[in-house]
């Protein structure tokens, strides 16, 4: 089961944006959302696969249905490792298989470190939100892929549901990724 | 011998707060789709 992409924003130049409920702009108006802030500070469009409660494997899937190399970067929250996608189900209410409920820590490094290694010479960027477990391995993550954003962004205010990030929490998500993209871009 | 003692110490400190972790959000985070609103599927859970 794939859902598709959005353009909130249509330029020539433009990002793609990859994640989970934190990255779709979860119950808040896109505006207010962190793809769309980084979009209008760098004067860019995006196109968006971010998609609630969907898993690392479905984003690398979305990612693969367009050539991704035509898109200034792209920008990937990385979802929670324990969550696997059903592919072969047509129905849209089982569409996420399940989640590995034996995860452990070792073991979703491992995950993290595949996907972040597969992509070390592509123009990807990963970012962690609300996952401080990974404050364990995040330097070694960074050291297989210098477009880690090396810290995980916890939240610092919540919208209605109080599990997802509000609208401060989406501007200081968006002004550090800016700020790395920037000290990235004028690095390399 | 203390550093390796510290080491497994903190590595038994993040597997717990993994675990933690993982058993609240998969709590709150069953796994059903509500169906996308066409119009504005961004609303979905």
């Amino acid at each position: 089961m794939f859902f598709g992409s959005k353009t909130p924003i249509k330029k020539d130049k433009y990002f793609i944006n990859l994640g989970d409920s934190h990255a779709a702009s979860y119950n808040l108006p896109i505006e207010s959302s962190y793809p769309y802030l980084i979009a209008k500070k760098l004067d860019l469009g995006y196109v968006d696969f971010a998609y609630s409660r969907t898993s690392i494997e479905y984003s690398d899937y979305a990612l693969n249905t367009v050539d991704f190399t035509k898109a200034e970067f792209v920008l990937w929250q990385l979802a929670y490792p324990w969550r696997k996608h059903n592919w072969n189900t047509q129905d849209i209410q089982k569409a996420r298989e399940d989640n590995i409920k034996s995860l452990t820590l070792k073991e979703s490094f491992k995950i993290f470190a595949k996907v972040i290694s597969k992509y070390k010479d592509s123009n990807v960027f990963f970012i962690f939100i609300n996952q401080e477990y990974t404050t364990r391995y995040l330097k070694q993550l960074v050291k297989l892929n210098d477009k880690v954003f090396s810290e995980n962004i916890e939240f610092i205010d919540f919208g209605f549901d109080e599990k997802h990030g509000g609208v401060n929490s989406q501007k200081l998500i968006a002004n550090k990724m800016c700020e790395f993209l920037i000290k990235y871009d004028k690095k390399n | 011998m203390i550093s390796w003692l510290l080491n497994k110490y903190q590595e038994w400190q993040f597997e717990r707060a993994f675990q933690k972790k993982k058993k609240e959000l998969m709590k709150l985070d069953p796994f059903i789709y509500n169906i996308p609103d066409k119009n504005n599927s961004k609303k979905e859970d």
